[in-house]
């Protein structure tokens, strides 16, 4: 059992484990760089520590630093948030060892499913469909490298086993570049992720990205809430999220969706997770697990009404989860737009001071962020500042009240992206759904977007 | 890339105390690394101004070592550079406060036994 928590991590995701803490009568301690001491959730935090300089390296990522600040202001858990340490098992064995509890599945688990061969062999096991290609690693031998690629089939894609996020992976079109591919990967793999070992599976070229969220306790219940269409992207990067995914059949979700509890129970889950698939001709394909809360949680709580950051907390103080599979209802729809500060058009970040701010509201808007007039946007982290997310009784409402919101939010000082959301809402295709994860590079390639927003 | 485009880089990386800078576009490659000795991010340095000995940590203040049998020096006092003139406690473990050059401790501007941060003004010098 714990009473204080603390909360490693920045920015919106902060401040909304913050609240969610201080509704469960949760004391909380902020850990902060010196960049991020003007932050909202820092001021609102029962105690907060400035544990370094403005590098993440130095402040986030210091697992040490991180840990003795715990120690210094009596913490007895850990929320990491997503990015920073949130998947990294070191950590979360460090925590473990310190007598803490880390709010998130065990260090195990984080393991296994952070190295995407062990944990495609483990959803394998579980029944989950993967993308057919390598078993395992990738062995040294060319030949037999080109004899798996055969087997698989072109087009090919080479992946990190320690990759995520986009990062550590190479099409492959043709037998003549696999050679090259793999020891670029590798090399790559090695130097980014520190874990040279890389795998390959066949190259969907259209596909969707769905994914699952699921919430697992220590006696073995675990429960899906639905799904999320997230193939709005740039450059692996989610732009857009939505629930649920237009023009699946929910016969299909509720197959996959149990085949993800089922998983969870086999490899022993606790906490909120997503299984991520792409989706193609009617099947799913898993690609990863994130073993943390998702940026996109937000959808999936407001078509379902479970707040996923309190079950997150419930689960670690070792509380069964308050509900069974067929308690959880979907209703309405729900999409999200990531407002980062940044270019709209050409993605050029724009930190700086943030002169007047005025979120979006009325029925059906939810804004979870943490910017405030004067607030200054600081250069060494990602760019979102806000999310913005519409809720409807169908799609067609919330892209109406989501058009209507964007359009009334105010961000002076630095520039955002709401104008690309803006287009969107606007965008044939959008419109008709189920998109594939190309559809917005293609836009953009083809110019996508107001002559004069572009400039 | 042009040399320019490199020197560009490079320089927005110092400015920003970025370490590590991964660019791909077509065959290119760049693979940029700076080195910790050069890392240059703001407030980074203890002696952020010259008036101002800040907290190299965070921890609960002490001034003098929880073994010594002494009370803390009376300020103001001299120090010179590599003195411990406190000590940051978390738990069993003390960081020392050093000072950089040599000095007057003027002011203590933190009481003791208060908790600080990273960064904080400790003695006005």
């Amino acid at each position: 059992m714990f009473d204080t928590v603390l909360i490693a991590n920045r920015g919106e995701i902060a401040l909304r484990v913050l609240r969610a803490c201080r509704e469960l009568g949760l004391a909380t301690v902020a850990v902060h760089s010196e960049a991020d001491r003007n932050l909202r959730h820092v001021a609102l935090a029962d105690k907060s520590i400035c544990i370094g300089p403005a590098a993440s390296a130095e402040s986030y990522l210091d697992a040490h630093q991180i840990l003795l600040a715990a120690r210094l202001a009596g913490a007895q858990a850990i929320h990491p948030g997503y990015g920073f340490l949130s998947e990294n098992a070191r950590f979360a064995r460090m925590v473990e060892d310190a007598g803490l509890t880390f709010i998130g599945p065990s260090s195990e688990t984080i393991a296994l499913m952070g190295d995407k061969v062990s944990a495609k062999k483990a959803m394998h096991a579980a029944g989950v469909p993967c993308v057919p290609g390598s078993d395992g690693a990738l062995p040294d031998d060319p030949a037999e490298i080109g004899r798996i690629a055969d087997a698989t089939g072109y087009p090919l894609i080479v992946k990190a086993a320690g990759g995520g996020g986009g990062r550590g992976m190479r099409v492959v079109r043709q037998r003549s570049d696999l050679t090259h591919a793999v020891a670029v990967t590798r090399e790559e793999a090695g130097r980014t992720f520190g874990n040279p070992q890389v795998y390959l599976e066949r190259f969907l070229e259209r596909p969707r990205h769905i994914e699952i969220q699921v919430l697992a306790d220590s006696f073995g219940n675990a429960v899906f809430l639905g799904e999320r269409d997230c193939s709005t992207q740039r450059r692996h990067q989610k732009v857009i999220e939505e629930a649920p995914a237009p023009g699946i059949e929910r016969s299909l979700i509720e197959a996959i969706g149990y085949r993800c509890t089922e998983a969870c129970r086999e490899i022993r889950y606790r906490g909120a997770g997503t299984f991520e698939f792409l989706f193609e001709n009617g099947a799913f394909h898993f690609i990863e697990m994130n073993t943390r809360i998702q940026v996109e949680h937000p959808v999936t709580e407001m078509v379902t009404g479970i707040d996923i950051v309190q079950a997150q907390l419930r689960i670690a103080t070792g509380k069964p989860l308050p509900f069974r599979q067929e308690d959880i209802r979907m209703a309405g729809h729900a999409i999200e737009c990531r407002i980062n500060a940044e270019h709209p058009f050409r993605f050029t970040p724009s930190p700086g001071k943030v002169d007047r701010f005025m979120a979006p509201g009325g029925f059906g808007i939810r804004t979870d962020t943490h910017l405030y007039p004067g607030y200054e946007v600081p250069p060494h982290y990602d760019s979102l500042v806000a999310k913005i997310v519409a809720c409807g009784a169908t799609r067609q409402e919330t892209v109406d009240r989501m058009r209507s919101a964007l359009g009334e939010t105010t961000i002076d000082g630095v520039t955002t992206n709401i104008p690309l959301h803006l287009a969107l809402m606007d965008e044939p295709g959008f419109l008709d759904g189920g998109t594939d994860i190309h559809h917005l590079e293609r836009l953009l390639q083809e110019g996508f977007g107001p002559e004069e927003k572009r400039l | 890339m042009s040399a320019t485009g490199m020197e560009r880089l490079e320089a927005l990386m110092t400015a920003y105390g970025i370490a590590a800078l991964d660019f791909e576009e077509g065959d290119l490659r760049i693979n940029l690394r700076r080195s910790p000795a050069k890392t240059n991010v703001p407030g980074h340095s203890l002696l952020r101004q010259k008036t101002v000995l800040a907290s190299p940590s965070f921890g609960s203040l002490l001034l003098r070592h929880p073994a010594s049998a002494t009370d803390a020096p009376a300020l103001p006092r001299k120090a010179n550079k590599g003195d411990i003139v406190a000590y940051l406690a978390i738990g069993p473990l003390l960081r020392p406060v050093i000072a950089e050059r040599d000095c007057v401790l003027r002011r203590i501007l933190v009481p003791e036994g208060a908790m600080v941060g990273f960064g904080e003004p400790l003695f006005e010098l």
